[in-house]
């Protein structure tokens, strides 16, 4: 996925473009993929207004706040994604990518960290790519589903800065959320 | 709590950075928690403490937990509409994109809290509304009149103890996805029909029906121009009418004969009716009881985009399997469920006059599930072998639990003459689905076994040395 050839040949079959990331590592990806990075489209088509002829030349696109592994992350999942200019397939392949991307999220969930995951979403809110925050911040909020707020300011390691009288009148208010959740 | 030494555990964050996130960050993230939980967050810490008050999504759900409290139980009912009160009154009044509502007969709740709660909603730009409103109600929740104009409402799930009561004038110009469950009533005939009919962007329409349920009696008109996807699960054939819906390119189909037991024929008409209304239907899933084959005498309409075939039949009366074959000639997937063997097993499989179309052409895979090895399923089986000639793969999966019987079969398969040379035979038990077995045709035509489960690898046995129209054992 990470390609850093400074200058990419140009495709004639479906058109690519070149992120640059804050670890000044170089990714070609298809347009495709790339325009649901919406700061990338936005960026895109500003240039493509701006001058005419920098169309279809090596433009790389910057992405300072997004580091190399985690673009990398975004790219692939962006792929498994059902592309909007694909041609309409038959059930069975249908079928088969559902079940790929399916296999490939459960894979890639199981071995994230907390940490990464954070990055994740950093990025693809700077990146303003909507199916994946969808994605990333579902799994988030599955880690703390049903747990005590003891284990959610464990597993984020949020420091506690409310006095203890102060805790203690909301427990009390907002009773009914506190009850029956996972032990820890 | 626990400890360093819990193995289970992933890593504990030792730097707070979600709290760094923003706002609008945080608050999706929490929208993807009940309410419950997302309110719980305000004592995290002082930074969390406003979050929940931006969240645009309601979601309530009145369940008993594992470990909670019984002692409480009887307070339980107030707390919780207490609580569904406190967070209307606090949250800061922004959207509400989304509100669910899900009781599961574990309290009592005025019915007049919840159309409250609703009209709360659709005033505030409501896109999305799931009830679940499984009991305990003293009456079924009748809609706010609002709620019938809602302009910014896409999707709808109802189920349970809900009154539609539709005024003259009814007007969802934005929803797309309409699913009403089990136990939904209607304040008149004609409250269906408008509900569809105003809604002139309608993609999905699911309707189910309890087949026992005496009260609804009247007809449900189906006007839908835009719709591609319908879900019609239980009621009497004789209820639907389906008009403008020739968009449909996904349906399922599961309707019964209630009121005509004797006359068959009606039933089969009136399924065929249905089937004439959806015409460009690329996938299909046909749940039919008895009789349905006496429709078949009768011409049944052309599906040129029919692309699957899902037919779950609960007795072998196929007079219609080959009428569907000739009618659907760019079929690329079959598949064949049968639910039991009753019935006359004479009047099964009979070969067309001549081969389908989609046989010779496009038909790559077939599946047969419920397979038992009798006379007419060997036919099928061996007529479709014998003329599908681009047939990929053919599936068969058994009812039966006897390993003895199931090696039987297993054995008989691979010598059934196949017209494609590339067509994969699949096998498995229904008692046993990890245990899949795999037959491939060589160039050659010398079949070669592939035996092992999905978790093992593949182990080849020694090619047999016969030709593929003999038909002993292996």
């Amino acid at each position: 996925m990470s390609n850093t050839s400074e200058n990419p040949k140009p495709s004639s079959s479906s058109a690519k473009m070149t992120l640059k990331t804050s670890d000044n590592e170089l990714f070609e990806v298809e347009e495709a993929v790339a325009m649901k990075f919406c700061t990338v489209k936005q960026y895109f088509e500003d240039e493509k207004d701006s001058d005419v002829a920098a169309r279809g030349s090596t433009t790389v696109i910057p992405l300072p706040n997004v580091h190399s592994a985690v673009l990398a992350t975004l790219i692939s999942y962006g792929k498994k994604l059902p592309q909007s200019n694909a041609v309409a397939d038959n059930h069975e392949e249908e079928e088969t990518k559902k079940k790929e991307r399916k296999k490939y999220e459960q894979g890639l969930l199981k071995n994230l960290m907390p940490g990464e995951l954070l990055d994740l979403i950093s990025a693809a809110n700077y990146l303003d790519f909507k199916e994946g925050l969808e994605f990333f911040n579902q799994a988030l909020a599955d880690h703390i589903q049903n747990k005590s707020v003891e284990y959610v300011r464990k597993f984020f390691g949020i420091k506690n800065d409310y006095e203890p009288h102060e805790e203690e009148k909301y427990r009390e208010e907002y009773a009914w959320a506190f009850e029956g959740v996972d032990e820890d | 709590m626990t400890t360093e030494s819990d193995t289970k555990r992933k890593k504990y964050a030792e730097v707070d950075r979600i709290s760094n996130l923003p706002d609008l960050l945080l608050c999706h993230i929490l929208s993807f928690l009940p309410t419950k939980q997302s309110v719980a967050t305000t004592i995290l810490s002082t930074r969390w403490k406003p979050l929940w008050t931006m969240v645009p999504v309601l979601d309530f759900e009145d369940i008993k937990r594992q470990n909670q409290d019984d002692a409480a139980e009887s307070n339980d009912g107030m707390t919780f509409t207490h609580f569904v009160w406190r967070v209307y009154a606090l949250r800061k009044p922004i959207h509400v994109k989304k509100l669910k509502l899900q009781f599961h007969n574990r309290s009592v709740v005025d019915p007049i809290y919840v159309r409250t709660w609703i009209s709360y909603a659709i005033g505030h730009h409501l896109e999305e509304l799931r009830l679940y409103l499984l009991g305990n109600l003293s009456q079924p929740v009748e809609l706010p009149q609002s709620f019938y104009n809602s302009e910014s409402l896409k999707v709808l799930r109802l189920d349970g103890e809900v009154l539609l009561n539709c005024p003259s004038f009814v007007h969802f110009p934005n929803l797309e996805h309409l699913f009403l469950g089990f136990g939904i009533k209607y304040a008149n005939d004609d409250c269906f029909r408008r509900l569809i009919s105003c809604s002139s962007h309608l993609k999905n329409l699911f309707v189910f029906s309890d087949p026992k349920d005496k009260n609804v009696r009247f007809k449900l008109d189906i006007n839908a121009p835009i719709l591609k996807y319908l879900f019609l699960w239980g009621r009497d054939c004789q209820d639907y009418l389906l008009e403008n819906v020739t968009n449909v390119v996904k349906a399922y189909v599961y309707l019964l004969g209630l009121r005509h037991n004797d006359e068959h024929e009606n039933y089969g008409h009136c399924i065929l009716k249905l089937l004439r209304a959806i015409p460009n239907v690329k996938t299909l899933t046909l749940h039919f009881t008895k009789g349905l084959s006496f429709a078949f005498t009768y011409d049944i309409p052309k599906f040129n985009n029919l692309r699957l075939l899902e037919l779950r039949v609960s007795c072998c009366e196929w007079q219609l399997l080959p009428k569907f074959l000739e009618s659907a000639p760019n079929l690329e997937n079959l598949f064949l469920k049968k639910v039991n063997t009753e019935g006359p097993h004479e009047s099964c499989w009979t070969e067309p006059p001549h081969v389908p179309k989609c046989l010779t052409s496009h038909l790559q895979s077939f599946y047969f599930l419920g397979f038992r090895s009798l006379d007419h399923e060997l036919e099928l089986v061996k007529y479709i072998l014998n003329n599908a000639k681009v047939l990929k793969t053919m599936g068969i999966q058994t009812g039966l639990s006897d390993f003895e019987e199931n090696f039987l079969i297993l054995k008989k398969l691979p010598g059934f003459p196949r017209c494609s040379l590339t067509c994969r035979l699949e096998f498995s038990t229904v008692y046993s689905p990890s245990l899949s077995l795999s037959l491939t045709v060589s160039d050659s035509s010398q079949p070669s076994l592939l035996l092992g489960s999905s978790k093992e690898t593949m182990a080849q046995y020694p090619p047999s040395n016969r030709s593929p129209d003999t038909k002993s054992g292996l």
